[in-house]
């Protein structure tokens, strides 16, 4: 046979021949063995090997072992909520770490609104120690941080102020999600998902679920996956003081809240308007102001969820729920008055600023949100489909254009 | 199968943070790293832990660089600093001379190619040549060749410092 190179002469040295593909392993020792031209390189090749180990044995830290125990402590109140693995969230990407809280039956009250809350990101302080806090907005007028806003100190608000105390009861004993920040860069973020958490109050009729997941798409596929529960008057019925952490599967069938009810189940179908809007036009431009009344809309069909059906239409709903190229901080489910099937989005633009998206549900219009304080904050809207998308940050009526087209077009 | 996961910490955990500090550079970050990569695994029970175990560390690895968290190392080396001034007591010659060719080393894996110190530390910690060749992405015929390079490299970059630090 032909002499031997020195990569297979170095995997001979490092005993390695037998994990190689080719050749025969026996003939290479045997012809190594017996060729002095090879056993001569060899001898050079070994030197360079053992000099490389020297070298490299200079570099060698003294390693301690921590205990075992303290990892796998770490492993399990790490660890998110099981599913099963036949589950399409197996399948998923596991990139970014998001979590979307989905309010249920937040409002009794036909002709109340969800108390948006534009500039502080989450409306449930309760929640903050499973949630990547939206960061501080600062006001443009007086440059003062997170004041409280008109909003916070209105009645709505108060009641959902009240209601956080009791999720924020029952979410404390979850000390370890406390723990679950890490510093990454100059921002904190999950360094896992927290458990699933359902939290309830029947005196005041509130429900709440926290559902992890580490990416939008997987909030989309669970979302999709489960059937419509029954709807009364845009309320899901969920159990009375039931606190249930570490399950997903038994929250996630009220999660379909945010699909658009059926004719069936006795909910009050929401007003529509008939007439059609362009898809993808931008209808409504209402920079720093009230949402417009001019408003179109087409209607959806009868007792279909409304995000399968725009992701089918566009082949991904990911993309239209998000801006891309901005970090999702959360997502949550809304309801405007009784239509149910809302979707309030908030990303981060820069540090310390957000971008929150409202879908609106299906019959809503922009004028129907309450007005916007004088926050310092722009707000445009979008019609896709006879569905609005509202965008409010601080930004400039125009700069949000540009930020809900890069949303219609998913770039 | 049911993996003995004290037998894969006892025999993996030194080799990870081996390769994690040749990587990093810090011993105190190389041991965070190699535990947070076992409490992945702890999470995930892969079938084939060492070598699961050295793909997420070499990606924590890959990470650290990208982010450059600039912080915690920077309080590492004051911390280390402070703990050589103490540990220079006994014998400042010695430690001094410990340090010194620990740069040499590290200058000398610094002036590889990204692939071949990859392939080079892998080895060392202890990768079978299949294991190498999954990671790097490799042919494994190719592992060979590359680790001939690759020790043939570091041994003449580590000379010509040597020559260098003694003409000094």
């Amino acid at each position: 046979m032909s002499h031997v190179d020195e990569g297979t002469l170095h995997a001979y040295l490092d005993g390695a021949l037998d994990e190689l593909p080719f050749g025969d392993a026996q003939v290479i020792r045997e012809h190594i063995a017996t060729c002095p031209e090879c056993s001569a390189r060899l001898e050079e090749e070994q030197q360079i090997r053992e000099d490389a180990i020297t070298i490299l044995s200079g570099a060698l830290p003294h390693v301690e072992l921590p205990p075992l125990e303290e990892l796998r402590l770490r492993a399990e109140a790490t660890s998110p909520p099981r599913v099963p693995r036949s589950g399409r969230l197996h399948r998923m990407g596991w990139a970014a770490s998001v979590m979307l809280a989905v309010g249920a039956g937040w409002m009794l009250r036909g002709d109340q609104v969800f108390p948006f809350s534009s500039s502080d990101g989450f409306n449930v302080p309760g929640q903050v120690p499973s949630l990547p806090p939206a960061p501080p907005v600062r006001s443009e007028r007086d440059g003062s941080a997170d004041e409280p806003s008109e909003k916070a100190a209105s009645p709505v608000a108060d009641r959902s102020s009240a209601a956080s105390v009791s999720v924020a009861e029952a979410v404390a004993p979850l000390d370890v999600q406390a723990q679950s920040r890490r510093q990454i860069g100059d921002q904190e973020r999950l360094a896992f998902a927290p458990s699933a958490a359902i939290v309830t109050d029947p005196a005041r009729r509130v429900g709440f679920q926290l559902v992890t997941a580490r990416e939008p798409v997987a909030f989309r596929d669970l979302l999709q996956e489960k059937p419509s529960p029954p709807v009364s008057r845009g309320v899901v019925e969920l159990p009375q003081r039931e606190i249930m952490v570490g399950g997903i599967e038994p929250v996630l069938p009220n999660a379909s809240l945010v699909a658009t009810r059926s004719s069936s189940d006795g909910g009050v179908a929401p007003q529509r308007d008939e007439r059609e809007a362009p898809r993808g036009r931008v209808v409504s431009n209402a920079s720093r102001s009230r949402g417009s009344a001019s408003f179109a809309n087409r209607r959806a069909p009868e007792g279909r969820d409304r995000w399968q059906d725009s992701g089918r239409r566009r082949g991904g709903v990911e993309g239209q729920l998000v801006v891309p190229g901005f970090e999702l901080i959360f997502m949550e489910a809304i309801e405007v008055g009784s239509a149910a099937g809302g979707l309030r989005v908030v990303q981060r633009l820069t540090p310390g600023d957000t971008l929150e998206l409202l879908h609106l549900p299906e019959g809503v219009q922009p004028s129907d949100l309450p007005a916007l304080g004088d926050e310092g904050l722009g707000q445009f809207s979008m019609s896709r489909d006879g569905l609005w998308v509202v965008a409010r940050a601080r930004r400039s009526g125009q700069e949000l254009e540009v930020l809900l087209e890069r949303l219609d077009n998913n770039r | 199968m049911t993996i003995d996961w004290t037998e894969v910490y006892r025999t993996t955990f030194p080799d990870l943070v081996r390769f994690l500090h040749r990587k990093v550079w810090d011993l105190e970050r190389a041991q965070d790293l190699a535990q947070e990569a076992f409490v992945r695994a702890l999470r995930h029970e892969p079938k084939t832990p060492r070598a699961w175990l050295f793909q997420v560390a070499s990606n924590l690895a890959r990470d650290e660089a990208r982010t450059a968290i600039r912080r915690k190392r920077h309080l590492t080396l004051l911390k280390s600093e402070t703990e050589d001034r103490q540990k220079s007591m006994p014998d400042p010659a010695r430690d001094l001379a410990e340090r010194e060719r620990m740069g040499q080393v590290r200058d000398a894996l610094d002036s590889l190619s990204e692939r071949d110190r990859e392939v080079l530390l892998l080895w060392d910690a202890g990768q079978s040549y299949t294991e190498i060749a999954r990671q790097a992405g490799l042919a494994i015929g190719a592992v060979g060749t590359t680790l001939a390079r690759a020790r043939r490299r570091l041994a003449d970059a580590y000379q010509e410092k040597e020559q260098v630090d003694v003409a000094r």
